[in-house]
């Protein structure tokens, strides 16, 4: 695992605004059809946003990700708000039974520490619905645009 | 080698745009590179075009506007010394100020000839009301808006009338000198003006 800080910058126009950034490889014995993919995606979508807003945060950025597997991959991604419509597009291919996701979460009003936190748990939580298994974690990112001092 | 921004605040369909965009360029025959600024450490949107078939520079580590300007300028550069496009297309961060990404970019003027084409901010009208008037948000949507050429209210689509235009009446006293018009790359409205634009538009240094 690596982790990598970002300098805290001064530009006012970022004022409030964090991200943090996750990749790992997961696997399941029973490989994911196509549907179940998109579930999936979908799924840790609706339920990150949810944490980030249950954690404090003002306004949902942009959390995406993107998946990649042998047969094809997906996009996804939710804007504003938990109740938001999730866009999943790409090209689904045969059973996944592992694959690469990377996912980005950008967020308004909420500390550095809280974001980290509620994708970690967004992510197990999901993880664990699909019954999926992390492989490996492959980089992990953590950065502050802007000190978001004292928090929201 | 035009420099072209498609800015906009987070999730307001700036990859979206430049995939259907760069089709559209593309039949123009001009020779086009991306470069595309993530806010987070891990690229996700030049993935996507990738995908989609464009060739993409990433730019990750921070924002160009600020944090990593410098890797702009070497990466503007490279295109100018390898690949000499006729357009550079840039996909800044969400949160990202247009102005600073153009003054840098001009700062390499010397090196890589560069000319200004349009900047073109994207105003998400489904979210008009927030983005209009919420803290800090605000502020840094009316800063990306005042370095607008050209505000595309997007997602009109999904947007009711009403909105739309009261977010393009709203945009408009906040920069009247910007060119203001509809977009949804779902139905392909606005593509073919936003890509005359870029064709035929430029804008003094």
């Amino acid at each position: 695992m690596k982790i990598i800080g970002q300098p805290d910058i001064s530009n006012p126009a970022h004022e409030g605004i964090n991200s943090y950034a996750v990749s790992c490889s997961l696997s399941r014995k029973a490989p994911m059809p196509a549907e179940d993919l998109r579930r999936f995606a979908h799924k840790l979508m609706k339920t990150l946003s949810a944490a980030c807003r249950a954690k404090g945060a003002k306004d949902i950025g942009h959390i995406k990700a993107y998946i990649e597997h042998a047969g094809g991959f997906l996009t996804v991604d939710i804007v504003g708000d938990p109740a938001a419509a999730v866009v999943v597009e790409g090209r689904d291919g045969d059973l996944a039974g592992h694959f690469r996701l990377v996912l980005n979460a950008v967020a308004f009003g909420i500390s550095k520490s809280d974001l980290k936190a509620a994708t970690d748990e967004a992510l197990a939580d999901v993880i664990s619905a699909f019954a999926l298994v992390r492989v490996v974690v492959e980089a992990k990112t953590e950065e502050t645009l802007n000190a978001n001092k004292g928090g929201p | 080698m035009k420099l072209i921004q498609i800015a906009g605040y987070l999730g307001s369909g700036k990859t979206t745009l430049i995939i259907a965009l760069v089709k559209a360029l593309a039949e123009s025959g001009a020779k086009i590179a991306v470069m595309v600024n993530d806010v987070g450490e891990i690229p996700v949107d030049g993935r996507v075009m990738q995908e989609y078939g464009l060739t993409v520079k990433d730019i990750g580590g921070g924002c160009i506007c600020c944090q990593v300007a410098g890797s702009m300028m070497k990466t503007l550069e490279i295109l100018s010394r390898e690949q000499r496009p006729d357009l550079v297309i840039i996909e800044p961060t969400g949160i990202a100020v247009p102005e600073s990404i153009r003054k840098t970019a001009l700062l390499t003027a010397a090196r890589t000839h560069i000319s200004i084409g349009p900047t073109i901010v994207l105003f998400d009208t489904t979210r008009a009301e927030k983005l209009l008037t919420y803290e800090t948000l605000q502020r840094l949507v009316a800063t990306q808006l005042s370095d607008a050429d050209i505000i595309a209210l997007s997602k009109v689509d999904a947007a009711p009338e009403e909105t739309i235009t009261q977010a393009a009446a709203a945009v408009r006293g906040m920069n009247p000198s910007a060119e203001v018009l509809r977009l949804s790359v779902r139905t392909g409205e606005g593509i073919s003006d936003l890509s005359r634009a870029v064709l035929e538009m430029s804008i003094p240094a």
